[in-house]
């Protein structure tokens, strides 16, 4: 191919690519039952924010075999979890994905997401009763105040003994 | 059919384009565009062999500590070879990395650096969730791997377009990922405007995505307290980013604005760590590279045409200019210049 040839041929290369990239990103995810498929991605981050939030949670009630005097968001429970030490954001997306799989009825997603929950995020408990709660909340003020107006249980699991 | 796809191409440019034309010599312009665009691609692999090798400490990391693996598809052979061939993969990236800076114009080892690359990415993020920090890089390695092989020392003015389009696509690509993100924060603002709810284009709207990034993760980012009470000074400045982020794919094609919005996009990683400590130094990085050192910068250029270039603001600043410098009912100097 003479550098000609190549030079119109390449010409083409970013509408190709971007129109390739759009149609994968896109309607790629859709074949899958994963959101997106890897290394495609739609880039839709933070992009919604509301006065009224819904977000999904995990809520301990047990552990170890202890039922908790009050149950407790998982990041507010430091001392048993590292990951809430670390407030390793992971954990939040992956509870996001489990309430979004539940929602679109994707088991196998939604058992894989609560194994990586359960074996990873919850590794230093042996045994850990929960619940995946969706939270509704104004962001500035439970910032500033702690309110959470509402509080629904969308799922209750038992770590490793179900 | 070949006019048909010329025809479709010019009109895409068109559109895309500037309504000034450069004033930069063509000839000469396409020689230090591909003398800067040759030096972008070797500081590539340069930079690709650094963070392979800030990599390599992550993945022994999770290697030793991971028994949840999630395999993503490029490597779902992995497990075949044990955890030892994990660690190889970056070990590899960093390699044809390396041997790509030194060799750039052998194909093989550019694909094999986003062969090796794409693989190294999949293991960062096959812990069960999707962290995006490196796919931008990832996919500037998959457009280089176009890039034209040029036979001569003194190659031919044809190969060199090719291989500027190649960076083009590169630098496409990537504001389209820029556009992307600001097309779902348009979108998902816009229902609530019509709606009259708090959203994205509310006063408190960056103020209300900062305190529920810090109810999620308890982070205490440096400015994030402070700009949701003065959230009047955040709304601004979320206004022109989602304006910077959804134009970003019309800046492809007017060089004039790379460097604005290389700095704008790079402060605006500097703000979502001021913010709400979220981290991509590797878009700081690509930006730098593509934009800010762009190879298509002019050297001649005024603030006039800068502004006329603006997506959506630039037509309106043209009209304006004419409307203020038409002539009058007799224009002296007008009539003197026809």
């Amino acid at each position: 191919m003479n550098s000609f040839a190549k030079y119109k041929a390449l010409r083409l290369f970013p509408l190709l690519m971007v129109g390739f990239y759009i149609l994968v990103a896109f309607y790629g995810a859709r074949l899958d039952s994963r959101p997106e498929i890897f290394p495609f991605f739609n880039w839709s981050l933070f992009s919604s924010s509301s006065g009224e939030r819904n977000e999904y949670a995990l809520l301990i009630r047990g552990v170890q075999g202890q039922a908790l005097a009050k149950p407790q968001l998982f990041y507010d429970m430091k001392d048993t979890f590292m990951h809430a030490r670390q407030r390793d954001i992971n954990v939040s997306k992956v509870t996001q994905e489990l309430g979004s799989a539940l929602h679109q009825n994707k088991p196998q997603l939604a058992y894989e997401k609560r194994r990586m929950i359960e074996e990873r995020f919850m590794a230093d408990a042996q045994e850990v009763d929960y619940d995946l709660v969706m939270l509704t909340f104004d962001p500035i003020e439970r910032l500033e105040t702690g309110k959470i107006q509402n509080e629904r249980v969308v799922a209750s699991y038992r770590k490793a003994y179900d | 059919m070949t006019k048909l796809i010329d025809q479709t191409y010019r009109r895409i440019r068109h559109i895309l384009e500037s309504a000034n034309p450069s004033r930069d010599p063509i000839f000469p312009r396409i020689d230090f565009q591909f003398f800067r665009a040759q030096s972008l691609v070797r500081f590539y692999y340069l930079a690709s062999m650094f963070i392979a090798y800030l990599m390599m400490p992550d993945v022994h990391t999770m290697v030793g500590e991971s028994q949840t693996w999630s395999f993503l598809w490029p490597i779902r052979w992995l497990p075949m070879f044990g955890d030892w061939a994990i660690e190889w993969v970056v070990v590899g990236a960093f390699a044809a990395a390396g041997l790509s800076f030194q060799f750039p114009t052998v194909r093989t080892f550019r694909a094999l650096f986003a062969l090796f690359f794409l693989c190294a990415v999949g293991i960062e993020n096959s812990q069960g969730t999707m962290d995006h920090s490196y796919h931008a890089w990832l996919w500037l390695g998959i457009c280089l791997v176009f890039l034209p092989g040029l036979n001569s020392k003194a190659p031919r003015r044809a190969g060199k377009m090719a291989y500027l389009s190649v960076i083009a696509g590169a630098q496409t690509l990537t504001l389209l990922f820029y556009s992307f993100a600001g097309f779902w924060k348009f979108f998902w603002g816009l229902g609530p405007l019509l709606q009259g709810i708090e959203g994205n284009f509310a006063p408190r709207g960056l103020a209300q995505q900062l305190a529920n990034r810090i109810l999620e993760t308890g982070t205490v980012p440096l400015l994030g307290h402070f700009v949701i009470t003065n959230y009047w000074l955040s709304y601004p400045m979320f206004l022109v980013l989602i304006y910077m982020q959804l134009v970003a794919l019309f800046v492809a094609l007017r060089p004039r604005l790379h460097l604005i919005w290389g700095y704008g996009l790079i402060v605006f990683h500097m703000g979502t760590w001021l913010l709400m400590e979220i981290y991509f130094p590797v878009h700081v990085l690509l930006l730098g590279l593509l934009f800010v050192m762009s190879p298509f910068r002019p050297e001649r250029w005024t603030v006039r045409e800068v502004l006329c270039d603006l997506p959506i603001f630039g037509f309106l600043i043209r009209k304006l200019w004419r409307a203020s410098h038409a002539p009058s009912s007799f224009d002296e100097r007008a009539y003197a210049a026809r």
